[in-house]
């Protein structure tokens, strides 16, 4: 720092102590005439947090959180600064034609029949299976459905992938095996009720701020609750912590076996609630029983747990009694740490044995609590149907009665859904690069730096014999490959519904008017299927027909959001589900009695898992292995990535903030002293960091927030020399389909 | 956590600064904060403030607000032509809604929210009456 920047900040940090002492502020309710508050959701996080919008003048000019939703008045410092994400002079306002290889201005007719050209041609020559959607959990529900429809009951194709596949695929397959159906059974005021937080794999403080407030607040309320935090690295989470495991990667599935086994072994066990709740399983069956379970528990001793981990046993059996103690109510949470790995599916399994070994499930307080990034991943994308294999409300596509529910509603002829589930995301994109896909249309994401090992699916969506449409509010590094470029309405510029983290609904306000010619994508999606001839398949004049259809779709399933009804959206501040009727207050305690709506008031039990044929949610084996790419000789350190506060997602938004940009932005690499040592690399120095995709050059950060062996960048800055997804490895789990961001291998050198 | 972060971050700002990376020197208005280029370091803001005015960074730090992570800027602004040394209560408002409505009441006359309520630490409520208000 220069002498003549310390010399001013001593300067006016006096000056700003004298001001503080008493002088009045500017009151903002006595300033802010004509300021009007309209109701709406935060655009960020999965939270989904109530906020209220102020308008003057026909312009978004502030935000407040809204305290009879479920963040009683608070919002994180993104939410606060909402506002500016609108008003960026970088806003994408006319429709862009790629020419000679430059995007040029066109209008919306131009576009619009180019891109339906495009499309219907393809599907002529090249077959449905030609051309694909790539959607996103920050589109609202009635644009991702109009998406769905027009290409599942339109173009017939089932390739509608969106980047929720990207980061919560694997908890919709941990709790889809264990307890047969998506979402999870508790919501945040299980908070309110937990004696002990089990946060793995979450930097709940950075990633979910409100949320880690009210753990924060549960804790100052009785200081008896005790929190463990478990992360290879130690986060602004571990303030809050009272132990903190920082395992070594990837050694996460054996610490949570171990758990499972101390419960056992140390007859913390529930046998009423397994003998009348619990199955067991191996593989894809729910064949075994409890011996071959405690046999298979056999090798995860605590012993081997301490040295696999490098955690202490200690730690890690203070840990497990405190989950495990009978008398308290435990609540885990978990979010990419356990997901994106290439067993996220078995990471999210091992978490709910835990709850259903020691029947600490579906009681306030204890629950198992799946933590979600987008505000619309839940409602928009998997209760709505939005990906490849899956349609509306729990229904699959592989199953001729759920393609018959949904094309009797859609008024299509029968076997207009096609059987064959479509293409995951990065098979999507990996089929663009083999020309299998000739067409595709990527609404409100930006694969061109959020999918992992980019460079080669970056190359593919600019290869010129393939046709990509990118509709977006701003320029990405995934406009700059594009064909066309339709500029969308901003949040707070159209209406929809948003589905958040624990089964809320929220109706999001339109408050102001899009800019340029920007339009909202559920307008361009139907103007899109008119123009390609499934005008009567898209016949709607606004969000609020597509919502009617959509409570047709999910009245009568085990989602039962009948009695979310437009009108009740409009008034609520979030309706949860299920909710079979408009007077229905919603349901906290999925699957129990007295509580959720399919549990019969005469069922012997207070939990009734209805979901599973048997009623029985399952605890599966699933044994510790490694990572896709593990460090070795070569490449020797892990190197994984995530969130930061200031930032979200590939910064689009954020990244267009100025206080935000000017608290942080440059990623730079995580390195633990003792490594920084052996390269002779000090703070500030460059650092090449090499995969075997691609070798980048960050600043060093030198922390013992770190561990020896492992490096971290965080995955927000879009500068194209330090884009984290170049390094980062396109293996995933073989269930879930999800990439393994979280883990790869490099080799690291001074700059 | 705390410590040794510092160091490193301390150290990375001022290598940084040396290599002409983001800071681009002083504004011209004292008032104003310096000049700083896009985004440049990790957590700006508490870089130089924990050397230069390390006990409001400490109030601040142990406070709620630093606990949750309700950063310098959320204030203060950015360094732009938004930045504040005495930030209003707008800055307040996205949280404290209903208490920055207070403000507009008689007793609230040339008072502020850092009236009560001492700027960085912002505890709850300091123990003291407020003049012909009700508590």
């Amino acid at each position: 720092m220069s002498a003549t920047r310390r010399q001013f900040l001593v300067a006016s940090a006096a000056t700003s102590a004298l001001a503080a002492l008493g002088k009045p502020t500017k009151a903002f309710s006595a300033a802010d005439g004509g300021i009007k508050w309209t109701k709406g959701v935060c655009r960020y996080c999965g939270v989904g947090c109530g906020v209220y919008k102020g308008v003057r003048d026909g312009k978004l000019v502030a935000i407040k959180g809204d305290k009879e939703n479920h963040n009683k008045g608070f919002v994180c410092l993104k939410g606060f600064l909402l506002p500016q994400i609108l008003y960026h002079e970088d806003r994408l306002t006319h429709p862009l034609i790629k020419k000679n290889g430059k995007l040029v201005k066109a209008s919306w007719d131009e576009a619009l029949d180019l891109v339906a050209k495009k499309f219907t041609e393809s599907v002529k020559k090249n077959g449905k299976d030609s051309v694909a959607f790539y959607g996103s959990g920050q589109a609202y529900t009635e644009e991702s459905y109009a998406a769905n429809k027009l290409f599942k009951g339109g173009f017939g194709t089932n390739n509608v992938e969106g980047n929720p596949r990207l980061c919560m695929a694997s908890a919709v397959g941990g709790y889809v095996t264990t307890f047969g159906k998506d979402e999870p059974m508790g919501t945040y005021d299980d908070i309110d009720h937990a004696d002990v937080f089990f946060l793995i794999g979450s930097n709940t403080a950075e990633a979910h701020p409100i949320l880690f407030q009210r753990i924060a607040r549960r804790k100052e309320a009785d200081p008896n609750v005790k929190i463990i935090v478990a992360d290879p690295r130690m986060t602004p989470t571990g303030r809050i912590a009272d132990i903190y495991l920082k395992f070594k990667p990837n050694t996460d599935l054996f610490v949570l076996n171990a758990f499972a086994k101390y419960f056992v072994d140390n007859d913390l066990v529930d046998k009423e609630f397994i003998k009348n709740h619990v199955a067991f399983g191996k593989g894809k069956a729910a064949d075994q029983n409890w011996d071959a379970y405690v046999a298979f528990l056999a090798p995860y001793t605590m012993e081997k747990a301490a040295e696999v981990s490098e955690c202490s046993i200690e730690d890690l059996e203070a840990a497990a009694k405190l989950f495990g103690c009978k008398k308290n109510r435990t609540m885990s949470m978990w979010t990419m740490g356990i997901n994106q790995r290439l067993r996220g599916v078995w990471g999210n399994n091992l978490i709910h044995n835990l709850h259903l070994i020691t029947g600490k499930i579906g009681i306030p307080g204890s629950t198992t609590f799946s933590l979600t990034g987008q505000p619309n991943a839940c409602g928009g994308v998997r209760d709505q149907g939005g990906l490849c294999h899956i349609l509306p409300y729990g229904r699959l596509v592989k199953k001729p009665e759920h393609r018959a529910e949904v094309e009797k509603v859609w008024g299509v002829p029968a076997g207009t859904i096609s059987d064959k589930p479509g293409k995951h995301a990065l098979a999507m994109f990996q089929a663009l690069e083999t020309k299998d896909i000739k067409c595709i249309y990527i609404m409100c994401t930006n694969p061109g730096q959020s999918l992992p090992n980019v460079n080669r699916y970056r190359k593919a969506m600019a290869d010129p014999d393939t046709f990509v449409v990118v509709a977006d509010i701003y320029p990405t590094r995934t406009t700059e490959l594009a064909d066309v470029v339709l500029p969308a309405a901003a949040w707070s510029e159209k209406e929809g519904v948003f589905g958040c983290t624990e089964r809320r609904y929220q109706l999001e306000h339109q408050v102001v008017l899009p800019q340029g010619e920007a339009r909202a994508d559920f307008d361009i999606l139907v103007d899109l299927a008119a123009r390609c001839g499934y005008g009567k398949l898209l016949p709607w004049k606004s969000p609020d027909d597509a919502w009617e259809e959509l409570l047709l779709l999910g009245k009568d399933t085990m989602y039962q959001i009948g009695g979310i009804t437009r009108a009740r959206l409009r008034k609520d501040h979030g309706v949860i589900w299920p909710c079979p009727t408009e007077d229905h207050p919603g349901t906290k305690l999925r699957y129990v009695k007295g509580e959720d709506p399919w549990v019969p008031k005469d069922y012997p039990h207070r939990i009734m898992f209805y979901a599973k044929p048997d009623n029985r949610a399952v605890v599966w084996f699933r044994p510790w292995e490694n990572a896709a790419e593990m460090p070795d000789e070569e490449y020797p350190f892990f190197f994984t990535t995530g969130r930061v506060i200031e930032h979200w997602h590939t910064a689009t938004m954020t990244g267009r903030c100025k206080e935000l940009t000017h608290a942080k932005i440059t990623s730079e690499v995580e390195i633990h002293p003792d490594d920084a040592k052996k390269l002779g690399v000090r703070t500030g120095d460059g650092v090449r960091v090499t995969s075997r995709r691609d070798s980048l050059i960050f600043p060093a950060l030198v922390t013992d927030n770190s561990q020896p062996g492992l490096v971290f960048v965080h995955m927000h800055d879009a500068h194209l020399d330090r884009m984290c997804n170049r390094i980062t490895i396109d293996q995933f789990d073989p269930g879930s389909k999800e990439p393994t961001f979280k883990i790869c291998a490099v080799k690291l050198a001074k700059a | 956590m705390k410590k040794n972060t510092t160091a490193g971050i301390l150290a990375l700002v001022g290598l940084m600064a040396l290599a002409g990376w983001g800071i681009a020197g002083p504004a011209e208005n004292p008032a104003a904060h310096p000049e700083v280029e896009g985004a440049f370091t990790p957590d700006a803001c508490e870089v130089c403030h924990q050397e230069v005015t390390p006990e409001v960074h400490s109030e601040w730090y142990d406070s709620k607000h630093g606990l949750l992570n309700v950063k310098c800027f959320v204030c203060h602004g950015s360094t732009g032509n938004d930045f504040s040394t005495n930030p209003g209560a707008d800055r307040c408002v996205g949280c404290h809604a209903d208490q920055v409505e207070t403000m507009a009441a008689p007793f609230m006359k040339d008072k502020g929210c850092f009236t009560c309520h001492p700027a960085h630490a912002l505890m709850a409520h300091l123990p003291v009456a407020v003049e012909g208000g009700d508590k």
